[in-house]
């Protein structure tokens, strides 16, 4: 398994998690886009229905024969100037109008005022009426005229039905009769369309032929020209920058109906929450494939490591196999080798060459002896299991007799100390850290050279010495040399690399301390220190130390 | 048949018993080394018959670098070692060394007075 197809595998998984968010948020954004155009057709068709509503309402207005003769005698209006019959006619039409906004004019056949209701200057009958669009009507057809200031009625601005007078419905035209309606803010027509509006920011207008504002949800916008966003627009819907408009045609009166309002207004209510959604789905997304490449790696990490851990431990059992195997098998074969020389030349030998090589077989034997109790006790140790006898321990005596219990012709062993030293120990083991630690130092030194052994009081501790004049360690050596299978780098020296170790785990196992150092003027300094007893701790007579010292690697 | 030897071991005990057994032997030991370069330079020094070496001798070239660079018509090499594999066995024959497993001195007694090349194990 590579490590690299494990790791495609967890950026394969956060991809998959962007791609489904992917594909997720590209349905949302074309719901939203037909959201968007749903609601735009959903307002052009509003604003057009309210423009065939008004189409329907102004047409027959337009186009009715009601009112064009004298509603009051029944007979064509005269037109002559304050006729009282035509008075009476224009009085019977104002009394149908639910306000007193509306009035009546009649003209005649040149444009002349011959009467009229709620007229503001009595003095205007007789003058001609210069309104815009007026002549059409005095030519026969009958129109709603555009917003002016014209008006005899109010002085508001107003916008006027007139119908062309006739005698009959083939006759020629006599003159027109006017009805003003004022198209102020506050203007009935105005109340009424305020009722469209779905929120206060929408705002419908009504243009008439020339672009003024006839009536408006904004009040003021009336009586006044349209602004240009509204203007030059033909009929739909329309988007331009903030704003968004829609205009529809009520044909009968030439009049355009509007709507506008800005972008954010009139997609917020479909589009805010969506967008919102949006916005959590792609926070979830994100986090989702970040958290899923998280977990996978950490997983995958963890996986790694433990596997690493287990290689770790194979590999150092197969190293410690490997060494030891190699370590068990010299002594073995030197133990062999000197026994056969010995048996095929007994009778070639004479007693000096017998004793050597006997000696010989005799010094492999020890050293496959020792080699095999390191290694026993090195499985001890790692499996929890190397047994300690704790007693109080005077320690200059043990440690003078571990000094003594080493046989070196080669070496010049010293030792030295302070005396009443109690510690807590297994002597036993205490005595095979010190064999191991001289032996060390014998392997580690020129022949002839001297290895001075010495114990002190150093505050609370005891502390124990042993120096010699070798070669003494580099500062790897000094790091390293308490770990497993560490060994002196001169090639001559042999052993499993597992006596400092070992050491190092029976002084751990008294609370105590072991170290290396370089002596000065050459050599090295293995030390180590056990922690002192005090004497009202030490009740119990100090332990009889035995004499017979077991030797080192 | 006394045969003029070099030895060369890492190892001090190993040496001192080869010693005393190619001695004992009847053979003459022209020379020990405790490593490579130096088992080069008492073969090129004395011009044995035979030659011992180990295979693994610590830092420097190894026994079976050390036969490769003696090779010569007359001199017999024995790689004597604990590490007898298929693949070191393959060279030291290309290096017309005999390959003896330690731990029989029978094996090398023989071994160093064969006439040809191969593997000589114990019995």
């Amino acid at each position: 398994m590579s490590k690299r197809r494990d790791q495609l595998i967890a950026v394969g998984a956060a991809l998959l998690v962007l791609l489904l968010a992917g594909s997720v948020m590209t349905a949302v954004l074309s719901a939203e886009r037909n959201g968007r155009k749903a609601l735009e057709a959903l307002q052009l068709a509003q604003l057009q229905q309210l423009s065939r509503v008004l189409d329907g309402a102004f047409a027959p207005a337009l186009t009715s024969p009601v009112g064009v003769a004298n509603p009051s005698t029944g007979q064509p209006w005269s037109l002559a100037p304050n006729d009282a019959a035509d008075r009476a006619g224009l009085e019977r039409l104002q009394s149908a109008q639910p306000t007193a906004r509306t009035g009546y004019v009649l003209v005649d056949k040149n444009g002349t005022v011959t009467n009229g209701t709620l007229l503001t200057d009595p003095g205007a009958v007789g003058k001609r009426l210069s309104r815009p669009g007026l002549d059409a009507v005095l030519a026969g057809t009958p129109a709603l005229l555009p917003v002016s200031s014209d008006s005899l009625t109010t002085p508001l601005l107003t916008i006027a039905i007139a119908r062309p007078l006739r005698t009959g419905p083939a006759g020629p035209v006599l003159g027109a009769v006017l009805q003003e309606s004022d198209v102020a803010p506050d203007s009935l027509f105005t109340t009424l369309i305020v009722g469209f509006r779905r929120a206060q920011t929408d705002e419908y207008s009504f243009l008439d032929p020339n672009g003024v504002v006839v009536t408006s949800t904004n009040p003021s916008a009336v009586g006044k020209r349209a602004d240009a966003v509204l203007l030059d627009r033909t009929f739909g819907f329309h988007r331009h920058g903030k704003v968004v408009t829609a205009t529809a045609n009520i044909k009968s009166v030439h009049w355009r109906a509007t709507f506008r309002q800005t972008t954010d207004e009139f997609e917020g209510d479909v589009t805010g929450p969506l967008r919102s959604a949006l916005l959590l789905l792609i926070g979830v997304a994100l986090f989702g494939s970040a958290l899923t490449l998280f977990v996978l790696l950490s997983r995958l990490r963890a996986a790694r490591r433990e596997q690493q851990r287990l290689a770790d431990i194979s590999d150092a059992r197969e190293e410690f196999i490997s060494i030891v195997s190699h370590e068990l098998r010299t002594p073995a074969t030197g133990q062999l080798g000197f026994l056969q020389t010995l048996l095929d030349h007994w009778d070639v030998m004479n007693d000096g060459e017998r004793r050597h090589t006997v000696s010989q077989a005799y010094a492999n034997a020890r050293r496959l002896h020792a080699l095999s109790r390191d290694v026993l006790d090195t499985a001890s140790i790692e499996s929890g299991e190397l047994p300690y006898t704790f007693q109080v321990v005077d320690l200059q005596p043990a440690v003078h007799s571990a000094v003594d219990a080493v046989s070196t012709a080669d070496h010049e062993l010293l030792f030295s100390g302070d005396t009443d030293l109690a510690v807590r120990a297994d002597p036993e083991r205490i005595q095979q850290v010190l064999a191991n630690m001289i032996d060390n130092a014998i392997k580690n030194s020129p022949v002839g050279s001297r290895i001075d052994v010495h114990v002190a009081r150093q505050g609370d501790d005891a502390l124990v010495e042993v120096c010699d004049r070798g070669l003494g360690l580099t500062e790897d050596e000094l790091e390293r040399s308490f770990e497993k299978f560490s060994r002196g780098r001169h090639a001559t020296v042999t052993g499993t690399g597992l006596g400092l170790y070992i050491c190092r785990k029976i002084i751990d196992a008294h609370g105590g301390r072991i170290w290396a150092a370089r002596r000065d003027g050459g050599g090295a300094v293995v030390s180590f220190t056990l922690p002192l007893v005090s004497p009202a701790t030490a009740e119990q007579p100090l332990a009889e130390v035995p004499a017979t010292g077991s030797s080192g690697v | 048949m006394t045969l003029r030897l070099v030895i060369v071991d890492n190892d001090e005990a190993v040496l001192e018993l080869l010693r005393l057994d190619m001695r004992l032997e009847g053979h003459e030991i022209l020379a020990t080394a405790l490593n490579g370069d130096d088992g080069l330079a008492a073969c090129a020094e004395h011009g044995p018959d035979t030659l011992i070496v180990d295979l693994r001798l610590g830092p420097g070239i190894n026994g079976l670098e050390v036969a490769r660079r003696v090779r010569r018509p007359g001199l017999r090499v024995v790689l004597y070692t604990n590490y007898v594999t298929p693949s070191v066995v393959t060279e030291a024959t290309a290096a017309g060394a005999i390959v003896v497993e330690k731990g029989n001195l029978y094996a090398l007694r023989q071994a160093v007075l064969a006439e040809s090349g191969g593997v000589s194990r114990p019995s």
